[in-house]
């Protein structure tokens, strides 16, 4: 295991977090999109790499054949993350966000995440902006996020402003084996994102815009051993400032006893959700992620 | 099912499911699931292996509290009698 003691790098790092946070709490709302629409132009015009992983998704998932418009798709989901991190840095001091949610959470949906004697596996993807929908969610419905442990372990520490009374995050593999489990029998509900790259044998391939995509089987498992129901989500931008958060009805799916074959077909199921979400706001989708790390994404270039 | 034979099940789900690599001659029934190498996402392979294994439907709330192997024997024999 690796340790988690801060190193010289990690403190010179979290104190240039600092700054940069401080600065950003310091920007007043009507600057954030301005500052972000800056940044995230100047990154695309520069972040070759990042850049050419975005355009290259795009293309892999088909969404258009126009390459004016793959640019214009990138460069904007470029934008919209940097403009979500900003407003979600704002947040780590405590500011209120500026931001309206409107809601259409399913009539079974909003049963099932109320129930106290049985928790709900909330699974997302990195579209819109899932930290706004998770604390939307954690106002009504007491909830455990799943999340990569930081690097750095100072930063991890700086990261803990997301917990509050009816939220809790958790590092994605913890050492307390029980911990998601006890959740769930707890009556919380667990909300995860399940749009990444699964690394060695830890993932199963599920088709993503038809595309085989290496992936953690977490949420499949957790249902197919707790019977706990599975609900999509998303939260995405639909005005400038107003957010929805939709929540579909649960789903519960029957296992076969073939365990490959069940975690894909609910892998599926969910990819499937997110592929027609991300097709109806395509700029909000985090294209710069490395999904198809088993395509050679690193040696193709945008023209 | 004896409980050595449940042990002995147990053991070899062990070897598929742990992403750590673990040598399974030296679990014993104090091994705790920790010692195993599991941590809460690699838990939840051994649990539907089990599951599967022993043909068992249980409420997993029921295993939380388990800490240690020969608990979990309890637990599974418990299960099997019905």
């Amino acid at each position: 295991m690796k340790s988690h003691k801060p190193t010289f790098r990690h403190r010179i790092e979290y104190a240039a977090i600092c700054f940069g946070i401080r600065l950003i709490q310091l920007l007043p709302p009507t600057k954030c999109r301005p500052l972000a629409t800056m940044l995230g132009t100047i990154g695309f015009a520069t972040m070759n790499r990042r850049r050419d992983i975005a355009c290259s998704n795009v293309r892999l998932a088909a969404i258009t054949n126009d390459e004016t418009e793959v640019r214009r798709i990138a460069r904007a989901s470029m934008i919209h993350f940097i403009y979500v991190a900003i407003i979600s840095l704002q947040a780590v001091g405590g500011k209120s966000p500026q931001h309206e949610i409107v809601e259409e959470i399913d009539p079974a949906a909003r049963e099932v995440l109320a129930d106290p004697d049985k928790g709900v596996i909330l699974c997302s993807g990195h579209l819109g902006n899932w930290e706004a929908g998770l604390q939307a969610v954690a106002k009504q419905f007491p909830l455990l996020g799943i999340a990569r442990r930081m690097n750095n372990p100072l930063v991890e520490n700086l990261m803990a402003f997301r917990n509050h009374d009816n939220i809790e995050i958790t590092p994605k593999h913890d050492q307390d084996a029980a911990r998601l489990l006890r959740a769930l029998a707890e009556g919380r509900n667990v909300g995860i994102l399940f749009d990444q790259h699964a690394a060695g044998k830890r993932g199963v391939m599920v088709p993503f815009f038809g595309v085989p995509a290496a992936t953690y089987t977490s949420p499949a498992m957790l249902h197919l051993t707790t019977k706990a129901p599975i609900c999509f989500s998303t939260c995405v931008e639909i005005a400038p400032g107003q957010y929805r958060l939709r929540i579909d009805p649960p789903f519960v799916y029957t296992r076969t006893g073939d365990r490959k074959e069940d975690t894909t077909q609910i892998l599926q199921a969910l990819h499937s959700k997110l592929e027609n979400a991300i097709r109806e706001y395509p700029t909000q989708y985090l294209w710069a992620h490395r999904r198809w790390r088993n395509k050679d994404q690193s040696s193709e270039s945008t023209p | 099912m004896q409980r050595e034979k449940i042990m002995q099940t147990l053991c070899n789900i062990v070897e598929q499911s742990t992403v750590e690599p673990i040598d399974i001659e030296n679990i014993t029934e104090d091994t705790t699931i920790g010692e195993l190498g599991f941590d809460s996402l690699s838990v939840l392979d051994l649990v539907y292996d089990m599951q599967q294994a022993f043909g068992l439907d249980f409420e997993v709330q029921e295993l939380v509290t388990i800490n240690a192997v020969g608990e979990l024997i309890d637990f599974l024999e418990e299960e099997m009698k019905g």
